[in-house]
C-alpha cells in the first residue's frame, strides 16, 4: 500500500515581528494579493505533472500568520488544491494562525469552508511576557480565541507554547497548565524558546536588560510540564508534540514518517518520491526565498524550486534513525544500530528504552522486531543520543 | 667551468629583518640580470626566491635559496652568487654558515622600521666571519621612513660612513644601480686555489626524490668534478659524486665547480642526516688538511608530541615527517606513544616558530590533521645516584625521589626596541623569570636590551608577549648560553582520576599552582559538557593542587522539525557526529583537539 502525501502551502507574511523570530516573513504590504495569484498560479502548475500520482490527505497552511488570509482568499487556495491533487475523504486541513487575528466570525468561515484544524500560537499566557516578546495579543485573547474556535466548530484545536522565555518562572508554567486543563484544547506543542544571536530578544539579553530563566528550572518546568500534559490524557507522541487520543497532527506525521509532501509558495520545502522507485530515493526541493525570483519563476510557468537535495542512503537512514527517534512511541528497529557498545551504554544510563510490544497500535507493526525509544531524560538531550547513533 | 675569471666573481648574502625587502631586491637583481629575458615574464611568480606558500604567506625565508646571476657593469661582465639566509631567530646556525660561504655582505634595513634585533644578531655574525658589508636604506620612499634615523642607526651598528649608505627602494628599483656597482667595487672576489685539494663549505641541501639529498655548496679551495670521490670531514662519510650544477632559475648541471663559486653537487645520498650544514667536503683522496671551523650539528631545542587526531593516519603520518625531513635535516622525531592519544612522535625543533612551520606543512602539504601536546624543553635531571639525565617529555619525568637536583637551559637574548616600551619589556621579562644583562643605545630611539631567560619561558608566548607590548616595534633574537639550576616539577591533569598524558607539563614549583589552575580553567570551557559530571584536576606528585568541574549537559534538544528543517537539524548532527569524532576519549570523557591546544598557552 502505498502512503499518502501532504501539501504545506507557505504563508511569509505577519504583521509585526515578534522579538525571538528569525524566520523568512515579511510584514503585510501590497504584495500580499498577488502572492494568493501567485500560490493559485502554482498549485495549477502541479496538474501538469503526471508523475504525481498520489493520495493527498493532509493540507497545512504555516507561516508567518496564514490566519491573515480571509475565508475568500483562502477558499481560492483551497479550491484550486482540491481542483488539483487527489484529496482523499478524510483529509485533515490545519491553519495556522496567531490569537489577534481571529474572531468568531472568521473562524466560522474558515471551519465553513473546509478547515478543520487550527493551531493557535498562545506561547504564553503572562501578559508581560507576551509584551516583551512583541507579541500582538493578550493572554485573554489567546484564550478567547480557543473558546472562539470551539463554539465554531472546531474539535482539533493545537496551543503552541514556548518554555524558557525570559522573566518565566513556575507560576507561569502553572498557569498555562491550568488553563489547558480548562480550555478545549486537544494538541499542544511545547518548544524550548531558541535564539539567534541577530534577533531583538539576543540583544536585550547581552544588555543584561532581561534575564533568561536558568538551565536548571527550565529542565523542571519541562518535566512539570510533560508530567502534567500526561495526566490531562495527552500522549507524548513526539519530542515536541503531545496529543488527546487519536488527535496527533497527521501532517506533521508525514514529515516525521518521511512520507512525500509538497511545498508550495515561498520558502516552502517539498520532498517526493523520484522516478528511481526501487532505491526509494527521495527529492526534497526548496522553493526561492525571494519574492521577485518566486514570481518571476511562476509567471514564466515554471514550478519555483530554488534549490534541491537527494535523499538516499546514508542520508536517508539518518534521517530515519533522526526522525523515527523523534516520534517517541515509535523510535528505531534495533537492527538499525551499529555501534552495540554505545547503545548499552545509552541504555544502561537511562536515555533510550526499548519500546514495550504491547503498545495496542503498534503491536503489528512491532512484534517482529525490538524498536528503541527515548526516554524523558534521553527527549532532553537527544541531539547527544540521535547523532551518536548516526551512521557514517 | 673556467669561463669566468675568479676576479670577476662576488659571492655575498643579503642581510634583513623579515619584510625590510629582501625578496623585492632580490627580485630586481635578477631583473636586471643577463638572464632575466629568459623568463617570461607571465610565469613569473610575485616573488622569485621563496618558493614554498608556507614562506610566502609568512613573508618569512625558511629554506635559502642560492641563485646565480650574470651581469653586464660598465662593458665587464660579473658574476654574482646571492647566497639567500634564513631570516628567522631559529635558524642562526644556518645563517651563520651561509654568511660563512659569502665574502661580503648587503646590510638591508627598511627605513620605516630601523634596525631590528636579529639585523644585529646577523651583522655581527658577518663582521665576526670578515664579510665586507654594503649598507642599503631600503624603502625610502616611503612615507613613514625615517631615513635620518635609520643612516644613523646603521653607522652606530656598523660604524660606516654616513654617506656610504645606499638609499634605495627595491620597489621602484631606485639604488639597484648603485648596489650592483658597490657590490663589484666593495666585496672582494673569492681567492681559493683550484690546484690545492678540495674544500668546499655546506651551507644547505634539500632532498630529491630521484637524485637525494642536493648539498649546496661553496668551493674554497680546488675543483669539484662528476665522478669525484668525496668525504664529509664531520661525518667521516665517503661518497661519489653523480652530479655538479649551478643554481640559475633552476639547477643547472655543470662539468666542475671550482674555487670560489657557489653550486651543488650530488652523490644518491638517501639519508639525508649526512648532510650536515656547516660541514667540509673534501676530496678523499687528496684531503684537505683543516676542515671549517664553527661547525656544529644543529640541537633541538623545543619539543613537542605529534598525533594523528585520527589514529589510522598514523602511518601517513609517519611516512611524511619521513619525506619532511628530508628537506628539513635540523627537524628530529622519535616515536612515542601516549594513553590518551595513542600512537605518534617526539619532535624536536630548532624554536617555537620551526614547531609551528613544520606543523602547518604536515596540515596543508600532507592533509593531516594533528595533535601537539604542550612545547617543552630539555631539562638535565640530576639523579641521586650520580647519573644526568636529559628529560624533555613530561611523561618521562623520573620519580621525585630520585632526583637530587634539575637544571633547565637559559637563553641570552637580545631586544631592540624603542626607549618607551623598555618599562613594559622589564615586566614581562619579570614575569618570565628573566635576568636583566645590560642595555644599549644604538641611536637616540633605539636601545638594545639584553638579558637571560629560562628557554622554557619564552618558547611559549613570549614573542607575542614583546610585540604586543611594544606595538610590534620590539624585536628579539636568542642563543643558548647555559643552564641552570632550578626546582621544576611535574604537574598531571587528571580527567575523572585518568591522568591525561598529553596534558601534563613540567614547570618552576612556584608556578605550578598557577599554571595548573589557569590549564584547568581553560579545560573547563574547552571540553563540551558531556552526559555526567567531568572532575578536572592538577597534581604534583600525589597532592592536588588544584580542581575544577564541568557539569552535567541536561539538555540538548532541537524544538521543531518540520519539513522544511529535517535537512538543516540533519546535517547539524551530523556535524556534531563529526565533532565528536575528532575528538580524543580518555575514559568515557570525550576531549576535543583544541583542549590539548589550550596547554600550548599558559
Amino acid at each position: 500500500m502505498k502512503s499518502n502525501a501532504g501539501v504545506y502551502v507557505h504563508i511569509p507574511y505577519c504583521l509585526s515581528k515578534c522579538s525571538y523570530c528569525d524566520f523568512v516573513s515579511s510584514r503585510i504590504d501590497n504584495t500580499f494579493e498577488e502572492y494568493i495569484n501567485l500560490l493559485e498560479q502554482e498549485i495549477y502548475l502541479w496538474k501538469s505533472k503526471s508523475s504525481i500520482n498520489v493520495d493527498v490527505d493532509t493540507i497545512f497552511f504555516g507561516g508567518g500568520t496564514p490566519s491573515l488570509l480571509s475565508p475568500v482568499q483562502l477558499d481560492r487556495i483551497l479550491s484550486r488544491i482540491v481542483k488539483t491533487f487527489a484529496i482523499t475523504n478524510n483529509c485533515e486541513i490545519s491553519i495556522e494562525s496567531n490569537p489577534d487575528t481571529l474572531n468568531i466570525e472568521k473562524l466560522k468561515d474558515y471551519k465553513k469552508i473546509g478547515i478543520n484544524r487550527i493551531s493557535i500560537g498562545v506561547q504564553t499566557l503572562d501578559d508581560s511576557i507576551l509584551k516583551e516578546m512583541n507579541r500582538r495579543h493578550s493572554a485573554t485573547q489567546a484564550i478567547r480565541s480557543v473558546l472562539d474556535a470551539y463554539n465554531a466548530g472546531f474539535t482539533n484545536i493545537n496551543c503552541d507554547f514556548i518554555l524558557g522565555l525570559p522573566s518565566e518562572t513556575r507560576a507561569t508554567i502553572d498557569n498555562n497548565i491550568k488553563a489547558i486543563s480548562e480550555l478545549p484544547i486537544t494538541h499542544v506543542s511545547t518548544y524550548f524558546l531558541t535564539l539567534s544571536p541577530n534577533v531583538p530578544l539576543s540583544k536585550r539579553l547581552q544588555n543584561n536588560d532581561i534575564m533568561l530563566p536558568t538551565e536548571n528550572s527550565t529542565i523542571i518546568n519541562w518535566e512539570t510540564m510533560v508530567n502534567k500534559l500526561k495526566d490531562m490524557g495527552f500522549t507524548h507522541y513526539e519530542i515536541s508534540n503531545y496529543a488527546k487520543k487519536n488527535m496527533e497532527c497527521r501532517h506533521n506525521l508525514h514529515y516525521w514518517n518521511l512520507d512525500q509532501w509538497f511545498g508550495i509558495g515561498i520558502a516552502s520545502t517539498g520532498n517526493l518520491l523520484t522516478e528511481d522507485k526501487n532505491l526509494k530515493t527521495l527529492k526534497r526541493y526548496t522553493n526561492f526565498k525571494k519574492f521577485s525570483e518566486y514570481k518571476e519563476s511562476v509567471k514564466n510557468g515554471l514550478l519555483p524550486e530554488e534549490t534541491f537535495e537527494l535523499v538516499n542512503g546514508v542520508k536517508k537512514v539518518n534521517e530515519e534513525c533522526m526522525l523515527g527517534l523523534r516520534l517517541i512511541n515509535e523510535g528505531i528497529p534495533y537492527s538499525f544500530v551499529k555501534n552495540e557498545y554505545k547503545v548499552e551504554h545509552l541504555l544502561e544510563n537511562g536515555y533510550i528504552k526499548f519500546i514495550n510490544d504491547s503498545i495496542e497500535n503498534n503491536y503489528e507493526k512491532h512484534a517482529q522486531e525490538k524498536r528503541i525509544g527515548l526516554t524523558e531524560k534521553g527527549v532532553l538531550v537527544s541531539n547527544q543520543v540521535i547523532s551518536s547513533l548516526f551512521i557514517d | 667551468m673556467n669561463l669566468m675569471n675568479k676576479k670577476n666573481i662576488r659571492n655575498f648574502s643579503i642581510i634583513a629583518h623579515i619584510d625590510h625587502g629582501k625578496t623585492t631586491l632580490s627580485d630586481r637583481l635578477i631583473q636586471k640580470s643577463d638572464m632575466f629575458y629568459k623568463i617570461k615574464q607571465d610565469n613569473k611568480e610575485a616573488q622569485l626566491l621563496d618558493s614554498m606558500d608556507l614562506e610566502k604567506e609568512r613573508g618569512i625565508t625558511i629554506k635559502s635559496h642560492p641563485i646565480r646571476l650574470e651581469f653586464d657593469i660598465d662593458g665587464e661582465h660579473f658574476l654574482y652568487n646571492i647566497i639567500d639566509t634564513p631570516g628567522h631567530v631559529d635558524f642562526s646556525y644556518e645563517v651563520s654558515r651561509s654568511l660563512a660561504a659569502c665574502e661580503g655582505a648587503i646590510l638591508l634595513v627598511d627605513a620605516a622600521q630601523g634596525v631590528e634585533a636579529q639585523t644585529v644578531a646577523n651583522t655581527y655574525l658577518a663582521i665576526e666571519s670578515d664579510l665586507e658589508i654594503i649598507p642599503v636604506a631600503n624603502k625610502i620612499d616611503m612615507q613613514q621612513a625615517n631615513v635620518p634615523e635609520t643612516i644613523a642607526e646603521i653607522h652606530e651598528l656598523i660604524g660606516c660612513d654616513e654617506n656610504e649608505i645606499i638609499l634605495a627602494s627595491a620597489k621602484s628599483g631606485k639604488g639597484v644601480d648603485d648596489i650592483l656597482r658597490r657590490v663589484r667595487d666593495v666585496i672582494l672576489p673569492p681567492s681559493g686555489d683550484d690546484s690545492k685539494p678540495l674544500k668546499a663549505l655546506i651551507f644547505d641541501s634539500h632532498f630529491d626524490m630521484y637524485k637525494g639529498v642536493i648539498s649546496h655548496i661553496r668551493v674554497f679551495d680546488g675543483v669539484l668534478k662528476k665522478g669525484m670521490k668525496i668525504l664529509f670531514m664531520a661525518n667521516n662519510e665517503t661518497f661519489e659524486v653523480m652530479d655538479v650544477g649551478v643554481f640559475k632559475m633552476g639547477m643547472v648541471e655543470c662539468s666542475e665547480l671550482s674555487a670560489g663559486e657557489v653550486g651543488y653537487f650530488t652523490a644518491l645520498i638517501r639519508k639525508p642526516q649526512i648532510v650536515h650544514v656547516g660541514d667540509t667536503v673534501t676530496n678523499a683522496k687528496n684531503q684537505t688538511a683543516k676542515a671549517f671551523p664553527g661547525y656544529r650539528k644543529s640541537l633541538p631545542m623545543v619539543f613537542s608530541g605529534i598525533y594523528p587526531i585520527n589514529p589510522n593516519d598514523y602511518a601517513k603520518l609517519k611516512d611524511s615527517l619521513e619525506k619532511l625531513r628530508l628537506n628539513d635535516p635540523s627537524f628530529q622525531y622519535v616515536p612515542e606513544s601516549s594513553d590518551a592519544l595513542g600512537y605518534g612522535f617526539r619532535a624536536g625543533y630548532l624554536g617555537l616558530l620551526h614547531m609551528e612551520v613544520v606543523n602547518e606543512r604536515l596540515l596543508r602539504e600532507y592533509e593531516i590533521q594533528l595533535i601537539n601536546t604542550a612545547p617543552s624543553v630539555a631539562y638535565r635531571v640530576i639523579l641521586r645516584n650520580g647519573k644526568t639525565v636529559v628529560v624533555e617529555n613530561p611523561s618521562k619525568f623520573p620519580d621525585p625521589s630520585q632526583i637530587k637536583s634539575i637544571e633547565e637551559p637559559i637563553v641570552q637574548a637580545s631586544i631592540v626596541t624603542p626607549p618607551e616600551y623598555i618599562g613594559s619589556i622589564m615586566e614581562i621579562s619579570q614575569n618570565k623569570r628573566g635576568r636583566y644583562q645590560n642595555m644599549e643605545y644604538i641611536s637616540e630611539n633605539r636601545v638594545i636590551l639584553k638579558y637571560f631567560y629560562p628557554l622554557s619561558e619564552i618558547v611559549i608566548d613570549f614573542y607575542d608577549q614583546l610585540k604586543s607590548v611594544s606595538r610590534g616595534y620590539a624585536s628579539l633574537d636568542y642563543g643558548i648560553s647555559g643552564y641552570q639550576e632550578e626546582k621544576i616539577v611535574l604537574v598531571r591533569i587528571l580527567v575523572n582520576s585518568s591522568p591525561v598524558d598529553a596534558l601534563s607539563f613540567m614547570c618552576v614549583k612556584d608556578q605550578a599552582h598557577y599554571k595548573g589552575k589557569s590549564i584547568l580553567q581553560k579545560l573547563r570551557k574547552t571540553i563540551p559538557r558531556q552526559m555526567f559530571n567531568v572532575a578536572l584536576q592538577a597534581a604534583v606528585g600525589g597532592k592536588i593542587i588544584s580542581r575544577e568541574n564541568i557539569v552535567q549537559l541536561r539538555k540538548d534538544v532541537i524544538a521543531k522539525c518540520y519539513g522544511g528543517d529535517i535537512t538543516r537539524k540533519r546535517k547539524l548532527l551530523e556535524k556534531q557526529k563529526a565533532g565528536k569524532k575528532r575528538m580524543k576519549m580518555v575514559g568515557n570523557v570525550e576531549i576535543p583537539q583544541e583542549a590539548f591546544l589550550t596547554v600550548l598557552k599558559i
